[in-house]
């Protein structure tokens, strides 16, 4: 009986426990649900999504820029604008692909991380490492190439906003290097863009 | 149950972290002396800012981003010397517009933004008369007698150009462009500024003011400002060029155009000699008057670029890349016919090769400086 008894308080308390148990694994339990529900619903592996941009670098004697046109590949998660421009943008820095336009020259130093990129009432703002500044060459020339490969190569690609602010760690700045006044946003220039780019199917007109 | 507590503990920690990173702004001081008002907003996260300066009535327009405001309105009167008052309003999600109401229109500011703690400064006071002393103290360095400030200005009201100011580009911690060999910009650009200013006050007797004259750091902002309480008749610029491409070569001028580049330059002038055209307006059209004296230094800074062009190639035998418009820091605020020249690339091992040589600095400066007598010329044949 008094065996009985114990067996009794051990079921007990081991309802209690799985009872306990229960409601603490329950939300768990249901979500791995939901997650085997997705995979079977959602098709396995999805093809990353593929866009042809257009990035705009030096000719060599830097009067111009002229356009190359690039697949990129976004990751499938990439469903935000801004994240799309930061990727456009990496890949501006990345440089011309020299085999295929051995003439053109990047317009930004390699070294430069894009910070962050945001969109406010048509205009995109790029937040830029301090490179873009300190490891810049210089020069008129120099400083309206980087500003204009920037400018043009976000206008183009995404021909929504018209005006790109250009910041480093943040902030405005009067110049990159002493010239080109860059407090406020800047709108595309078709001018610097050459009306003769060196001819070859990568090219294509500005 | 020590873990629970840690659990909670650590949410706790990231609730306040969090509230802690809404870019909220706290309180602003206000520092009033009898040379300069400084207003200092306390801020709990860097932010990023826009500044513009409006007329009628004279402010300053600051969009600080990110940034919050609780309130989302603010105001603090201040009405001393220089502030009426500040203005904050929460403009959109993230983003606080200022508005600090001047008291008067002449007036210089600064906006810089301080770390720990975060705080934003403006800094408006009136636009330094000592630069002027400053200035006139070094001619007499340089064994020129001149007189007290207050005789030399206001600026002689005689008609023709009097009065040029020349601006060796870069200058101290500013190396500006580096050759490949090592050649610096701002000891490229002081030679040829010296040069030049040598050959103007020889040979055509005019007053000749250098924004620098030494191997010092003057900000942008101080060139232009000396620029225009000298009341220079010219602005000349002196810049050596550089580039991402080492073969990039030759000479260009440039004059500020919110128009940019070579089609723009081309497209200011056509514009305007259109304006020139719409001179016999009906009066009270005030603000077209206003753009008028806008593009009237635009235009003579275009025609001035053209000729100082064409001398300097001329003389030193670069390339001709040509006269360009873009907005030039520099030039932007210049209250006079303003050029910036590019005199060649120190990027380019063959040009910088050529920048070293003084001969060839005085080349240069021979070619600048007949370019200006052209202009002159013409000028006073007006």
């Amino acid at each position: 009986m008094a065996s009985g008894k114990k067996k009794a308080l051990v079921w007990v308390v081991v309802i209690i426990v799985a009872f306990v148990v229960g409601i603490f694994f329950a939300p768990l339990i249901r979500e791995r649900a939901y997650k085997i529900k997705e995979w079977i619903v959602k098709p396995p592996i999805l093809a990353p999504r593929t866009k042809i941009v257009k990035l705009y670098f030096a000719l060599p004697q830097g009067e111009y820029l002229t356009a190359q046109q690039r697949k990129i590949f976004l990751p499938r998660s990439t469903n935000e604008e801004n994240k799309e421009m930061k990727i456009v943008l990496e890949e501006l820095i990345k440089g011309p692909k020299k085999n295929k336009s051995k003439d053109l020259s990047l317009t930004i130093p390699p070294e430069t991380k894009i910070r962050a990129v945001y969109t406010r009432d048509g205009t995109i703002y790029v937040d830029f490492s301090s490179s873009l500044k300190e490891k810049h060459p210089g020069g008129a020339t120099g400083e309206l190439l980087t500003i204009y490969s920037i400018v043009n190569t976000l206008l183009d690609n995404f021909p929504s906003y018209s005006r790109v602010q250009i910041l480093i760690k943040g902030e405005p700045q009067a110049t990159l290097a002493g010239h080109i006044d860059i407090r406020h946003p800047l709108s595309r220039n078709s001018d610097i863009i050459s009306a003769h780019p060196p001819q070859s199917d990568q090219e294509v007109r500005g | 149950m020590k873990k629970i507590g840690l659990v909670l503990v650590l949410v706790l920690f990231a609730q306040a972290s969090q509230a802690y990173q809404n870019y909220s702004i706290g309180k602003i001081d206000v520092h009033s002396q009898s040379s300069r008002t400084q207003i200092i907003l306390k801020l709990s996260q860097g932010t990023g800012y826009v500044v513009k300066d409006l007329l009628n009535p004279p402010r300053i327009l600051l969009n600080l981003y990110p940034a919050n405001l609780t309130p989302p309105k603010r105001e603090v009167k201040i009405g001393d010397k220089f502030v009426k008052q500040v203005r904050l309003e929460r403009d959109s999600r993230n983003v606080v517009k200022v508005v600090v109401d001047l008291a008067k229109d002449k007036c210089v500011y600064d906006v810089f933004l301080l770390k720990d703690p975060y705080r934003l400064v403006i800094d408006i006071r009136k636009p330094e008369e000592d630069i002027i002393a400053g200035l006139l103290k070094r001619g007499t360095e340089e064994g020129k007698q001149l007189p007290h400030p207050s005789s030399v200005l206001p600026h002689p009201k005689k008609a023709g150009i009097q009065r040029i100011i020349l601006d060796p580009g870069h200058g101290g911690k500013d190396p500006g462009a580096i050759g490949p060999s090592g050649l610096k910009e701002k000891d490229v650009t002081l030679a040829i500024a010296k040069g030049l200013s040598a050959l103007l006050k020889r040979n055509l007797g005019v007053e000749v003011f250098l924004t620098r004259e030494d191997d010092e750091f003057v900000s942008l902002d101080r060139r232009i400002e000396i620029a225009n309480q000298l009341e220079g008749d010219i602005f000349v610029s002196i810049h050596a060029n550089a580039s991402w491409n080492y073969v990039a070569k030759g000479t260009e001028t440039f004059f500020n155009s919110r128009y940019i580049y070579g089609e723009g330059a081309r497209e200011v002038a056509i514009r305007e000699n259109s304006v020139a055209e719409a001179e016999k307006i009906p009066e009270g059209a005030k603000d077209i008057l206003l753009d008028l004296i806008q593009n009237q230094y635009r235009n003579e800074s275009n025609k001035l670029a053209h000729l100082v062009q064409r001398e300097l190639c001329h003389s030193c035998g670069l390339i001709d890349r040509g006269v360009k418009s873009a907005r030039f820091y520099v030039l932007r605020g210049a209250k006079m016919p303003a050029i910036l020249v590019e005199v060649g690339f120190i990027s380019n091992p063959w040009e910088e090769k050529k920048l070293r040589k003084n001969n060839f600095q005085l080349l240069i400066a021979k070619g600048i400086y007949q370019g200006l007598a052209k202009y002159i010329e013409s000028f006073n044949k007006k």
